[in-house]
């Protein structure tokens, strides 16, 4: 659905490249996890699988379209994208108003109230559903902005963050959002620091270091890899477990641990 | 569980520099009270870590503590609530905005904007206060230095990192030699490099045995140096404690507090029967060690 071919970025300010020759794809269905330090271009790729920038050399296709032949609002029906400030999109009064805009502005399979609905229960924000987005604090903002994308009904959601800031009921209802994309058969992109959101969530994930792909694979090969700490990533949890008591495979789930354990009591 | 749990010596040693009696606070633009009856003591030369649920009042605590609340932000409340000997319904604001210090989660959120190095921008406040030029300069650059920005003096605070820029916000309140820090989530923006500089400061400053009261959602990274856990939910503490005692109580685990995972995984084990001793692993590292043990132990020996 997304595929970059040899993407570079430099800002028009100058500096350094921000991406310095990236390719990868993004399939309906998928869900790919980018992890990476401050600066290593998680947010700059970001705005490149939807148009806001465009690469300046390489190219980005979006379902065939090359980026640079199209607005990015054309190509924003087609990946939707949720920045981590979600003061930067949010502009109605009411949190039901703000999610019917992006119902409207979207292009689902359904129609605008159904979309509307979904994302509004996906999101859990019926309590919420008269106030003004600026009243609720900035993790429940985050969850609107989020609601607004979703409610577009985009073939890809892109999330930058999303449980930075959340407690343990927003991070539920954004695990919950992420399974549900992929199985509506949807492409869900999300960056984030969370090592152990990646370790549950994703299909596949790609580490970035200094504008480059860094590491890339499934989460069991890639979160245990000893090159991720040069990307200022440590693993996950379940890896960092393994290690420790020497256990080769790693443990997926506790189940493994269980066993191991049951195994030396043997 | 309410008051419950703080082990005894601590009490008998520590001072309370902030006590909350019945207090009930309701912001102007609100219809219901974010903080509700609530008691509680703070106790000076400890760390008081504070989490629970968003929206369940751990920001407008904090924000009280911080001589933020009643004034100059506003809102009506009922009960008392007195910090550093000072009722905040009467103590004029800068009384207590001179003894505590506080950091927000957004880094840039801190700097004034109207100095352009990061020593400057401690010795602001400072000047301010009226001190000699000398002293300004020796308190301004040991407070760099303790922060580890001892280089970075010259450097513009626009220019710093995120991790930099709440070390300078920290450092600001130390030259002020100010005995109260409250940090409200001041890793939550923060990459995890950012993260580490912030939570090893904060794990030195209370080792000297600074007074903290932190307010975080992600307690993994803290849960290890902190005195003491208090859980306020729907304006009420739910639960306080030492967090090894704490984590114990199953009602945390429904959704009232994100659960580090170590503790989870803990937790699980012990549901299935595989006791990895009574008190929850606090870190990663400890968690690891008691697998490692309860692995060798059961081993058979030849």
């Amino acid at each position: 659905m997304i595929h970059l071919s040899e993407v570079r970025y430099t800002y028009p300010k100058g500096g350094a490249e921000a991406i310095r020759g990236i390719s990868l794809d993004v399939s309906m269905g998928e869900t790919l996890f980018v992890l990476g330090h401050n600066g290593a271009g998680k947010s700059t790729m970001l705005r490149l699988f939807n148009g806001l920038l465009k690469p300046g050399s390489g190219t980005v296709t979006v379902d065939g379209t090359d980026t640079r032949e199209v607005r990015p609002a054309q190509l924003s029906r087609t990946v939707g994208l949720v920045f981590q400030n979600p003061d930067a999109q949010l502009f109605r009064d009411r949190v039901s108003e703000e999610v019917s805009f992006g119902a409207e502005n979207g292009s689902g399979d359904d129609d605008a109230t159904e979309r509307h609905e979904r994302a509004m229960a996906l999101l859990d924000l019926g309590s919420v559903a008269d106030h003004n987005p600026y009243d609720l604090t900035l993790s429940w903002r985050k969850r609107v902005a989020i609601a607004s994308v979703v409610a577009m009904g985009t073939p890809v959601l892109v999330l930058d963050e999303p449980t930075g800031g959340q407690d343990a009921d927003g991070t539920r209802v954004l695990t919950d959002l992420i399974s549900d994309t992929r199985r509506r058969g949807h492409g869900c992109v999300v960056v984030t620091h969370d090592v152990d959101l990646a370790f549950d969530c994703a299909d596949r994930v790609v580490v970035l270091r200094d504008g480059k792909i860094h590491l890339e694979g499934s989460p069991m090969s890639v979160l245990g890899d000893p090159l991720l700490s040069r990307a200022g990533v440590e693993p996950s949890t379940m890896h960092q477990i393994s290690a420790g008591i020497g256990l080769d495979p790693p443990a997926r789930r506790v189940d493994d641990l269980e066993e191991y354990l049951a195994a030396a009591g043997g | 569980m309410s008051g419950a749990g703080l082990p005894e010596s601590a009490s008998l040693t520590a001072s309370t520099f902030a006590s909350f009696e019945e207090f009930t606070f309701t912001y102007d633009t609100a219809s219901e009270p974010t903080l509700t009856g609530l008691t509680l003591g703070l106790r000076a030369d400890q760390l008081t870590l504070i989490s629970g649920p968003s929206g369940g009042g751990k920001s407008t605590l904090a924000r009280v503590v911080a001589g933020f609340i009643p004034r100059p932000l506003g809102g009506s409340f009922e009960g008392t609530a007195r910090v550093l000997g000072h009722d905040v319904e009467s103590a004029p604001p800068h009384v207590l905005t001179e003894s505590v210090g506080v950091v927000f989660d957004n880094p840039f959120d801190q700097l004034t904007a109207a100095t352009s190095t990061a020593f400057d921008e401690v010795a602001y406040a400072l000047e301010n206060e009226g001190l000699p030029p000398d002293e300004i300069v020796a308190r301004a650059l040991e407070a760099l230095e303790s922060v580890g920005l001892a280089e970075m003096t010259g450097r513009h605070p626009r220019r710093l990192s995120g991790g930099q820029s709440q070390r300078l916000a920290i450092a600001c309140a130390l030259a002020q030699r100010k005995p109260i820090l409250v940090l409200d989530d001041p890793t939550s923006q923060l990459d995890p490099t950012g993260r580490e500089e912030v939570v090893s400061l904060v794990r030195t400053l209370r080792d000297a045995g600074t007074t903290v009261v932190l307010v975080a959602q992600d307690l993994g990274h803290w849960l290890e140096m902190a005195d003491r856990l208090v859980i306020l939910d729907e304006g009420r503490v739910t639960a306080d404690g030492h967090p090894a005692t704490l984590l114990t109580d199953p009602r945390l685990f429904d959704g009232t507090i994100l659960v580090p995972r170590c503790v989870a995984v803990w937790a699980d084990l012990r549901r299935r029967g595989i006791a990895l001793g009574d008190t929850p692993p606090l870190t990663t590292d400890q968690l690891v060690s008691s697998v490692r043990n309860l692995g060798r132990e059961r081993e058979p020996t030849p």
